[in-house]
């Protein structure tokens, strides 16, 4: 009794509480000089990777190209440096989430770099930017624009929507959420909590299965739902539809208002009807992660893709439907949205079709003679 | 690991206990440079926003 006393007294539960506190101390010190973590969120702003040249040694995907190299300019997208006469270029800029970041292809692979060099051989001083960052939703686009897009005012946004925002029940009280509260305003400053807040985020994105993966369509599996569970599955969706909505209307008179104009992508899926005529599978009842299969998934993604249409349709923005143009094969794809280096060519290939025809009616000054 | 634990029973047994933060600490940072040397960054590219 005498020693579990001394041990509670208040001279040990100081010098624990000190040691404790010297630890996080230390350990914070240390993050601030070196932080090994390549995380490009600090609390609720958006950290750019610049001039950073990344090469991946890929061993674990045979359907993605052995040495990828990423590198990113000095405004922290990837592509070509930003010109001193950006106002009079033929500026685009892609915006989305992996799916536009195409974080496992080189530089020159990527849809936004293969279409900067298809618009080249019509148009004249073109200049292209990816500014896809892994795992944004409409959320993140809007924070991207407000803090770096406006300042930069490219002519033109692509936005590839969709894929981040399914089921983002965590975005609808977004602004009431923890890193708004006094506390985390002091807190999100700090290198080890936002480790925490990234790593929670990056498990949301494991939950909700979006993440990059190596799906072997042959070998994967089949799952299958009834239409009364997939129904109700669909229904839960409702409210993160409105919200979605409402950011997307949102980021649209966002970016008209700052005089860039906005394009909508919808955003395409391997799965859904049909055979993949790479592997036989039934891209209907292929299992995916997160209790889905092929089907569901497909019609859980056309729920954000209709809004996009209609929303494209209400505010007369125009909408390049991906979904509906890229075919379903896996010869683009190396899971259910990722794409290969053929499927990134195919997708600027369909966004450079569309867009050919409003670019020469919009921008006439830029389309080279004879094209 | 032995190591840990030979430094673990020499502060318990000598009662240095302000050295426990300081082994704690360069075990982190031990761990933190080997985490930036392999493909476990990845985890923290793919952030829901």
């Amino acid at each position: 009794m005498r020693r579990v006393r001394k041990l509670l007294s208040l001279k040990n539960i100081g010098y624990v509480l000190f040691l404790v506190l010297f630890t996080i101390l230390a350990l914070e010190v240390m993050l601030r000089l070196y932080n090994p973590f390549a995380s490009r969120l600090r609390g609720d702003k958006i950290m750019l990777p610049v001039n950073r040249v990344h090469h991946i040694e890929n061993d674990h995907n045979p359907r993605l190209d052995k040495y990828i190299l990423r590198t990113t300019n000095s405004l922290g997208f990837r592509g070509p440096e930003k010109p001193n006469d950006l106002e009079n270029r033929l500026s685009i800029v892609t915006v989305g989430g992996s799916t536009t970041e195409c974080y496992y292809l080189s530089d020159d692979k990527t849809w936004s770099a293969v279409l900067m060099r298809d618009l080249e051989s019509s148009f004249e001083r073109v200049w292209l930017n990816n500014a896809g960052l892994d795992g944004h939703s409409t959320f993140g686009h809007q924070i991207l624009l407000d803090d770096f897009l406006v300042r930069l005012r490219p002519k033109i946004i692509l936005y590839l929507v969709g894929a981040n925002d399914v089921g983002r029940e965590d975005l609808v009280d977004y602004d009431e959420s923890i890193i708004d509260r006094p506390l985390a305003n002091v807190l999100k400053k700090s290198e080890i909590f936002n480790i925490y807040l990234n790593y929670h985020r990056a498990e949301a994105a494991r939950r909700l299965g979006v993440k990059h993966e190596h799906l072997d369509f042959a070998r994967v599996g089949t799952r299958d739902l009834s239409t009364d569970e997939m129904d109700r599955i669909l229904a839960q969706h409702n409210q993160w539809l409105k919200d979605f909505r409402t950011r997307l209307l949102r980021l649209i008179e966002s970016t008209k208002a700052a005089g860039i104009e906005p394009i909508l992508l919808t955003q395409p899926t391997v799965v859904g009807v049909g055979v993949d005529p790479e592997t036989g599978a039934d891209l209907k009842k292929i299992a995916l992660s997160a209790g889905s299969n092929g089907e569901l998934y497909w019609r859980t993604l056309e729920l954000y893709n209709q809004q996009t249409r209609e929303i494209g349709r209400a505010t007369n923005t125009t909408v390049i439907d991906l979904a509906v143009e890229m075919p379903k094969s896996t010869e683009f794809y190396y899971d259910a949205i990722h794409f290969t280096n053929a499927g990134a060519a195919r997708v600027a290939s369909v966004i450079a079709k569309d867009i050919r025809l409003y670019l020469k009616s919009n921008y006439s000054e830029y389309v080279k003679l004879g094209s | 690991m032995e190591l840990i634990r030979d430094l673990f029973s020499f502060i318990a047994g000598r009662k240095k206990w302000w050295l426990a933060p300081v082994i704690i600490v360069l075990l982190i940072l031990g761990i933190l440079i080997v985490i930036g040397g392999s493909s476990a960054l990845s985890p923290f590219i793919y952030t829901l926003f």
